[in-house]
């Protein structure tokens, strides 16, 4: 009876952690992601809409009022190499280049980190930083990888999803163009 | 379409509204609700002309007037305020919240219901305590009636609270608190202080002394420094803490009332202040006193008593707004003594120096000639003009050294008592001295570079309007050393006053417009793509085109290469050479379409003051039809009498003094010594001018259609120009339009005067 309450008892907590970190695939085509962006002393709100999630990634964009789109072709969603920080342009769809990527690292820099607990992105080679604590976005607990830049700063949080390594936070980042993700609907 | 549909909504509402009964007083038409919400952001209390204490309440700390609609609770009531401004907070100092109950909570904060404002009164029921607040306000005292529920009267008394205040210590543009102090002099006096430093302008520290007197008895009290209260203990002194007092009120009325002196002197002076200005407890003769200053300065632009409701409460709601700022802190300068009046929150010239200033010398050229001593007398102590000012500090400076287009204007409008040689010398130490390190508070940042190159080059900030700003404040320095007979100096700066051609791009094109301001490198290199960030390893740029608003993305909010503004805009602000404009524009026709693109595509941001003088540039290619006709469809898309009704921060009374200006057919370049003339929106303006001397503008016949003017007459005389010079209003006298239908030859040939030269 013990050894069954104790069973019972450990299956339940591996539910509660389980629960407590979101699965990685509560992003889906159709998620809305809300982060704060921190530019040179503003904070602007800014909403990614993943309207797309494979082959081509495409992300809309909404800050106060204003709407747009970035495309990132498929090509660099499996193989870029480095983040584009091109500013929004209101209603207009931004293709990025066929290395680069916006607000999530390509597919093989993931399997590298994953591989190798490093990637090398934006000609910058970021190490896997272990044991941290839970990330946390407003209320909820998420999975990340974080790493460091180690030849220059940058610090981002990446979200341990395989399929789609979306970055939760970039700190530090020496072009001065911060973010947080605050939720997911 | 859209415009077309809009200006007939509200030219239907302004019938509607039916004329104004002609025995009303303008007071009662001021509004100050309007522009109240959305980016307006003005001030909603009682105050004076020009008027050094502003109460109001405040909801929180973050608004810049203080006021948030409802639901946000009230947080108190504090007695200094600004009017229309964006970026950080100032003030809000010394706040006062009327509570029931135990001495024991120092968050009094309350839903409100009831709120009432107009000009000169504001109250309001608090529901928590369900006591009513009346404000009314003097010169520097402000005077408050409290109606209790019942006996049970108390009374918070912060010396510490103030807006702005950031989590972050030291976060830019927020008021750091520094310290206070209170004491309970006797059982109806209260004495104390607030010392806050930074704000907008991140200038140094200033004190706001009070003095305040009840007409009840204090009975039992408690202080507090920081979170902890002292019950029975009278006063706080100043550790670099928040003090402040909770006051039980005796007697059997449920009535209390309250006066409060402000002094950034003393709080001796607070008191003194009180004593001169309200030596009684009569809140009705008080709120009186306000009104009539305010009637006595409205009385000098006089609308026709067939006007709308409407168009009064636009039009004396803009006149108001234009006199809230700067301050008249004659007596109350902390700082140095002398006879000078002294004058502070420029809040800030770049906003007013367009159209606040040239109203405030039309209403009272008296008024304007003690702002502009203030400056030229500020110049003399603190060793710069102000193109920002608040606190007793310079700053924040955001474009040109623009207190020369001030000058100049006074100049060129022949204001009285003002020393010009003085203030073609401080002018001249704008335009020379570099100020060291300290270009966020004054004098010219990227002079050396300016003078050198005879451009700001894109490695300084904001170096596109400081270009576009510095040649047309070189040209005010030119019009004032030409009329003082100083050649070799207006020789330089009237050279000095084509620079802007040195950022003009004039080979490149953008959406069908040719030439525009453009970034420029030190070495003279035309930059298309510009970097950005810091990083060693990646090295991204952005494409500049004449759209580009680089802020906040790829740099500061001060740190682009315009401030506020895009090259599209920008490109326009040439006051003093608009001929030379069309030329590099590509000539009449094409300066047309390019003004056409301008506002038809919506580059014209309606929100900002850049752009203030680019609907009147048809007037330069002999079409002034076609300015009046954008002006109208401006201000029936973004100007009405809701709270919502000003389309960008007031910023002082800048938009407020725009609007006015257009509704009475005049608008200044400011700086020089006319104005343009337009349709009016008003059927008789009649200017009651200092001189004694009456200035009557009549549109004859003006209606929905009739809204181009066919033919002018001056004083009898054909007048067959859309331009009329100050002088000609100095005078006194009669403009008699005949308006039309449609647009005619009038105004199409004598075009608005050139620019001095060599």
């Amino acid at each position: 009876m013990i050894k069954r309450l104790t069973c019972l008892f450990i299956l339940a907590l591996l539910f509660c952690m389980a629960s407590a970190q979101q699965p990685a695939q509560t992003i889906k085509a159709g998620s809305k992601i809300d982060y704060k962006f921190f530019l040179y002393g503003q904070t602007v709100p800014v909403t990614l809409t993943i309207k797309s999630m494979t082959g081509d990634v495409m992300l809309d964009w909404y800050i106060r009022g204003g709407i747009g789109s970035y495309l990132i072709p498929a090509a660099a969603f499996e193989n870029g190499k480095r983040l584009n920080f091109i500013q929004p342009a209101q209603n207009t769809e931004i293709k990025l280049g066929e290395n680069e990527t916006f607000a999530l690292i390509s597919k093989s820099a993931f399997r590298t980190l994953q591989k190798d607990k490093k990637l090398v992105y934006n000609n910058t080679t970021y190490v896997l930083k272990e044991n941290e604590p839970v990330y946390q976005a407003g209320s909820l607990q998420l999975d990340v990888l974080h790493v460091v830049g180690q030849e220059e700063a940058g610090d981002l949080w990446i979200l341990n999803d395989p399929e789609f390594p979306l970055i939760c936070q970039f700190s530090n980042n020496p072009l001065g163009i911060n973010f947080s993700m605050i939720a997911i609907k | 379409m859209k415009y077309q549909h809009l200006s007939i909504i509200l030219f239907a509402a302004a019938l509607l509204s039916g004329p104004a009964r002609a025995q009303e007083k303008h007071f009662s038409f001021v509004d100050p609700m309007i522009g109240s919400e959305g980016l307006g952001r003005v001030f909603i209390g009682p105050s004076c002309p020009f008027g050094m204490v502003k109460p109001s309440p405040d909801c929180g700390t973050a608004p810049n007037s203080g006021w948030l609609p409802d639901p946000v609770p009230v947080t108190g009531f504090s007695q200094l305020h600004v009017s229309g401004t964006g970026g950080g907070p100032k003030y809000g100092n010394i706040q006062v919240m009327p509570f029931t109950g135990a001495l024991d909570n120092l968050d009094q904060s309350s839903p409100r219901e009831n709120e009432n404002v107009k000009l000169g009164y504001y109250s309001v029921l608090l529901k928590k305590s369900q006591v009513r607040t009346e404000i009314t306000t003097a010169e520097k005292a402000a005077f408050y009636r409290f109606s209790y529920p019942s006996s049970n009267k108390a009374l918070k008394i912060d010396a510490g609270f103030f807006l702005g205040e950031q989590p972050i210590p030291d976060a830019r543009e927020a008021q750091q608190f520094v310290g206070s102090e209170i004491e309970l002099v006797s059982p109806t006096e209260i004495r104390g202080y607030s010392r806050i430093r930074a704000g907008w302008n991140n200038g140094r520290a200033y004190t706001v002394y009070f003095y305040a007197v009840l007409d009840q008895p204090v009975t039992t009290f408690a202080s507090w420094k920081g979170t902890k209260l002292y019950p029975g203990i009278p006063q706080q002194f100043d550790s670099n803490e928040k003090t402040g007092l909770l006051l039980s009120l005796g007697g059997t009325e449920k009535l209390l009332n309250m006066k409060i002196g402000i002094s950034f002197l003393s709080s001796l002076k607070a008191k003194d202040n009180i004593q001169k200005e309200v030596p009684h407890w009569n809140f009705e003769e008080v709120l009186t006193s306000v009104q009539n200053k305010w009637e006595k300065l409205f009385n000098r632009i006089e609308i026709g008593t067939d006007a709308t409701k409407t168009q009064q409460q636009l039009f004396y709601t803009g006149l108001y707004h234009t006199m809230l700022m700067p301050v008249d802190r004659t007596g109350e300068n902390p700082l140095w003594t002398n006879e000078q009046p002294y004058y502070d929150d420029f809040y800030t010239l770049w906003d007013t120096y367009r159209t606040s200033n040239p109203l405030i010398t039309l209403i009272s050229p008296v008024k304007e000639a003690e702002i502009v001593n203030a400056l030229i007398d500020i110049y003399k102590h603190d060793g710069y003009l102000p193109d920002g000012r608040s606190g007793n500090a310079n700053g924040r400076t955001q474009g040109g050294s623009h207190a020369e287009v001030v000058i100049a204007d006074a100049y060129v409008k022949e204001l009285k008592g003002i020393d010009y040689e003085l203030g073609l010398q401080a002018m001249l130490k704008d335009a020379l001295v570099p100020p060291g390190g300290n270009e966020e508070q004054e004098g010219r940042g990227g002079l050396t570079e300016y003078n050198r190159l005879g451009y700001v080059p894109f490695s300084v900030v904001r170096s596109g309007n400081r270009t576009v700003d510095y040649a047309y404040n070189d040209y005010n320095i030119a019009t004032v050393a030409k009329g003082l007979n100083h050649q070799k100096t207006f020789e330089r700066f009237i050279r000095q006053s084509g620079n802007w051609r040195n950022l003009w791009r004039d080979d490149y094109v953008h959406e069908g417009a040719k030439g525009f301001i453009l970034p420029k490198d030190e070495k003279g290199k035309w930059l298309d793509t510009i970097p950005y960030g810091n990083s060693d390893r990646q090295h991204p740029t952005y494409i500049y085109t004449p759209l580009t608003h680089e802020t906040p993305w790829y740099a500061c909010h001060w740190c682009g290469f315009f401030y506020e503004g895009t090259s599209w805009e920008y490109s326009f602000s040439i006051p003093h050479e608009v001929p030379a404009l069309i030329q590099k524009s590509g000539g009449n026709a094409a300066f047309r379409k390019r003004l056409d693109t301008f506002f038809d595509k919506k580059f014209y941001n309606v929100a900002n003051e850049p752009s203030f003088l680019t609907p009147t540039l048809y007037h330069w290619i002999g079409r002034p039809d076609l300015s009046s006709k954008r002006i109208r469809q401006i201000i029936a898309a973004s100007y009405n009498t809701s709270r919502n009704g000003l389309p960008g921060n007031d910023d002082s009374g800048a938009m407020s003094s725009w609007l006015a200006f257009h509704m009475i057919g005049l608008y200044p370049n400011a700086g020089q010594p006319y104005y343009l003339i337009n349709s009016p929106l008003l059927k008789q303006t009649t200017l009651h001018q200092e001189n004694g001397k009456d200035f009557k503008i009549v549109a004859q016949g003006l209606s929905e259609k009739n809204m181009y003017i066919r033919s002018a007459k001056l004083n009898g005389k054909s007048f067959d120009q859309a331009w009329i010079n100050h002088e000609d209003i100095l005078n006194g006298g009669e403009l008699i339009l005949e308006m039309d239908a449609k647009p005619s030859a009038w105004g199409t040939k004598i075009l608005p005067p050139l620019s001095l030269t060599l």
